[in-house]
């Protein structure tokens, strides 16, 4: 039985699993210090200067409403408790659960990923097989300058002058009005997610292409591409197949890494094309010091994470049989 | 931008908070309060051909109202945040209104009798009135609402303004009747405010926080937290129809993107407090209204620290600082020089102060007065995040100072940071930006009496003080009023506990579907629903 148990602790899924869990542990105890660290707090977040004013008792009441009147260890487990049995918290601004806030939210981050995705993949992975199919002459050099210079420029920046520029120039800019969701008002909805996923898009199509050009330089050196190109396969063909498909293998993980990323919010295009995003969640959460937002909000965040790293981990032990050793 | 009540707040997000008991304002704010010195019909309407005030009532359109951010309370009397206060004078009516000199008018009750000995306020509400839900809004109203603000549990950041209050009783269903503990010159003032605005008794505290129920111009329909708080008239409000069949506030983070908002018509008004960005929203279909602001910008001296002790050395600083010279760098020249008092009836003489402009010689001389002929040092702390000019401001001022010798090293901290220091009184000096009020007494005796809440903050009191705002608390009479703030104003610029610099402006920028707009002191929404659409 307990060489058994042994072995199943030693197992390397439930390992994984085990770090996973102790990964997310983590990340809850350090929001939750982190927050209290930084000065100010709820009291202060809500009243600015004018807590001054507050007497004695109203301090008191208001450390009562929000919870903070408890020792520190009190509060956190009995947020983790909370997290554990799936109750979230409340936002002491809107009145709504966190669970509630992020079902919201979460769907407008995950659109506006995957399209952003989508948009680096559709520049990133054709520039850098043009690149690559004249390393070093001038499409090659041309590609990579402005790969640079996509990778170089803020994207808050580019954001602002390409909605001012439309604005100005073209009375164009669906993100003033309302934001509608994909399923209440698909047209207006994509509209408003171009900007945004034309803006992130392009910073990701930079890496996407970098890794896109020196995979595909790397891939066509390989023994396997010279027999095939000795025993006579047609170029397209060997382009497509051979080269393309073996390259792209880096290309996914990597993008798979800064969807991850974009999962956690894109602050900087959420705030400047009012999307309602987690990463304006958590924003917001942090202006208010309202800590269960906060704390819950990066949890989810992190849980996602964590999952896409598992499930990619996992899914390595299938594809590949040479990571299922031992 | 920033502050409400005479303290400085965080903006945007953590907001401007009125401080409990003063005169809310910062970007748009005090709302109700109202303390408009001046009343334009905007440039909006030139183009359109409406008349400016009043509505026809028969406009069918929404107007939508860009914020950059959710209001953070719902309930009056813990409102501090702009956005809070903006959209809640729209939902809920204070007793009394504001006229736009910012003196206290009749609103839901007429201005109040006051007994000879100034301790009795006796108060008549008008006949008819009504909560959005049908309900009629009567004296027991009025005194639910005054003692839940009272209460502490309620936390109620207008608390301070009943601070003078006995008991409230109502002889009748239309009649309030107030007793102080003492006579209060500024009590009226406090009733004019979003934050003392009457609640129903009728309706749970729970329920107002997400369904607000009030007597205003627009009932509450619907809120999206972070996206959009939809409101729709009150055919009942009893100042006259709202323009507006529906009025939307929009959040909008952004500036750049409220701007583009603007030009494209899908946003129809919005308030900035930065001149540049105010400029840019300008164009063909828009128009942007400077107004004045009773708030102020100061460089806050805390006399209380070693290093700022000797009167001396503070009026070096005060005779080193050209208030121009930082309006026009940090500022780019929006904004007036200023006195303490901003109070459009009681307003200080910019140049009733020892050095009304930059004068270097004389702050060597007091330099030598102190014993500090070749400076000292001096640490600035400011903020970046609650309003925009806040660093510019101690650049400048760190410009300027260094020109007689005084090193300044500039301490740049995040909002919340800052509000910590800054109620710790953790400082020598610092930037700040507070709310005015249209009560001298409501700006000032909380810093410089002995007893006020913020006088470690503002480190300086003295018994002549004490006993000026003791006077100006007694008197009701304005024209004696003024003679006892003027001594107030002088004492406060002659011992410089803090260096006054200027008035900032608010840019109220629309586009010109929008009729009827006024534009009020401090961009305060108070006359909001005049405006329509079409």
């Amino acid at each position: 039985m307990a060489a058994r148990l042994s072995a199943f602790a030693r197992h390397p899924i439930t390992r994984r699993v085990g770090e996973a869990v102790l990964t997310l542990l983590g990340v809850s105890v350090l929001t939750f210090v982190l927050l209290r660290v930084v000065p100010g707090d709820q009291i202060t977040a809500a009243y600015g200067t004018a807590a001054g004013d507050l007497s004695p008792a109203q301090v008191h009441a208001l450390e009562a409403y929000y919870g903070v009147d408890k020792p520190l260890l009190v509060q956190y487990f009995s947020w983790l408790g909370g997290v554990l049995t799936g109750h979230l918290g409340v936002s002491a601004t809107s009145h709504l659960t966190v669970l509630s806030m992020t079902a919201q939210a979460l769907p407008n981050t995950i659109e506006l990923a995957v399209l952003s995705i989508v948009v680096g993949l559709v520049l990133g992975v054709p520039g850098g097989m043009l690149a690559a199919s004249r390393p070093g002459r001038a499409r090659d050099q041309v590609s990579q300058l402005t790969s640079l210079l996509a990778l170089s420029i803020p994207s808050f920046l580019l954001a602002t002058a390409v909605s001012s520029w439309l604005a100005n120039n073209l009375g164009w800019y669906p993100n003033g009005e309302g934001y509608r969701r994909l399923w209440e008002d698909p047209g207006l909805n994509l509209e408003q997610m171009l900007l945004p996923a034309l803006v992130l898009g392009i910073s990701i199509a930079s890496p996407v292409f970098s890794t896109t050009r020196a995979a595909i330089l790397a891939v066509r050196a390989e023994d396997y591409v010279r027999t095939a190109r000795a025993k006579g396969v047609p170029a397209r063909r060997l382009q497509v197949r051979h080269i393309l498909r073996n390259a792209l293998i880096p290309v996914v993980t990597m993008s798979g890494l800064q969807f991850g990323f974009l999962l956690g919010g894109a602050l900087v295009a959420e705030q400047i094309f009012a999307i309602p995003g987690i990463g304006r969640q958590v924003l917001l959460g942090l202006n208010q010091k309202e800590y269960a937002v906060v704390q819950s909000t990066v949890l989810i965040i992190a849980a996602m994470f964590v999952l896409v790293n598992l499930l990619t981990d996992l899914l390595y032990r299938v594809v590949d049989p040479r990571v299922r050793v031992r | 931008m920033p502050s409400l009540g005479d303290a400085p707040i965080p903006l945007e997000e953590p907001v401007n908070k009125p401080a409990p008991g003063r005169r809310a304002h910062g970007k748009l704010s005090a709302a109700s309060a109202a303390l408009a010195t001046t009343l334009l019909t905007t440039g909006l309407l030139a183009g359109c051909g409406s008349s400016g005030s009043g509505s026809s009532g028969d406009g069918n359109g929404t107007l939508v109202f860009g914020i950059t951010a959710d209001p953070t309370q719902m309930v009056p009397w813990t409102s501090t945040s702009t956005q809070s206060i903006q959209v809640l004078s729209q939902i809920y009516s204070p007793l009394l209104n504001t006229d736009e000199d910012s003196v206290p008018e009749a609103g839901l009750a007429d201005l109040p009798k006051v007994s000879a000995d100034g301790k009795t306020y006796t108060f008549t509400l008008k006949k008819g009135l009504t909560f959005g839900n049908g309900s009629a809004l009567d004296s027991t109203d009025v005194k639910y609402t005054y003692e839940k603000i009272m209460d502490p549990a309620s936390s109620a950041s207008s608390a301070s303004y009943f601070a003078s209050v006995a008991s409230i009783d109502t002889p009748d269903k239309q009649t309030v009747v107030v007793h102080l503990k003492q006579p209060d010159a500024s009590f009226v003032s406090g009733l004019t405010l979003v934050n003392t605005a009457i609640v129903p008794s009728d309706v749970p505290v729970k329920t107002l926080e997400t369904k607000p129920v009030g007597s205003g111009p627009y009932q509450f329909v619907s809120r999206t937290p972070n996206e959009s708080i939809t409101l729709k008239r009150n055919p009942d409000y009893y100042a006259g129809t709202p323009g507006a069949a529906k009025v939307e506030f929009r959040i909008i983070p952004d500036d750049q993107s409220m701007v583009s908002s603007l030009k494209t018509g899908s946003v129809d008004v919005a308030i900035f407090d930065n001149p540049v960005t105010a400029k840019t929203a300008e164009s063909g279909e828009t128009s942007s209204t400077p107004v004045d602001s009773l708030s102020y910008h100061v460089l806050q001296l805390r006399a209380s620290s070693p290093v700022l002790s000797n009167v001396n050395t503070r009026l070096a600083i005060q005779c080193a600082i050209s208030r121009q010279d930082v309006i026009d760098s940090a500022a780019l020249g929006a904004g007036e020089p200023t006195g303490p008092i901003t109070s459009p009836e009681y307003r200080s003489d910019p140049d009733d102060q020892p050095c009304p402009d930059q004068d270097l010689t004389k702050a060597k001389e007091y330099l030598a007065k102190a014993g500090k002929p070749n400076g000292f040092s001096l640490d600035l702390m400011t903020s970046q995040g609650l309003y925009s000019t806040a660093v510019d401001e101690a650049q400048n001022i760190q410009a300027q100072l260094a020109k007689v010798g005084i090193k300044v090293k500039v301490e740049t901290l995040d909002s919340n940071a800052y509000v910590q220091k800054w109620l710790d009184a953790d400082f020598d000096a610092a930037i700040a930006l507070n709310g005015g009020s249209s009560d001298p007494n409501t700006m000032y005796a909380r810093y410089f009496t002995s007893s006020g809440s913020y006088n470690k903050v503002a480190g300086y009191s003295s018994p002549t003080l004490d006993k000026l705002f003791a006077q100006g608390i007694a008197t009701t009479d304005t024209s004696k009023r003024k003679a006892i703030y003027e001594q107030v104003s002088k004492q406060l610029v002659d011992n410089a506990p803090w260096v006054w610099l200027f008035t900032p402006k608010d840019y109220i920028v629309a586009n010109k579907a929008v009729h009827g707009l006024e534009a009020r002191t401090d961009a305060s929404l108070a006359t909001l629903w005049k405006a329509s659409i079409s």
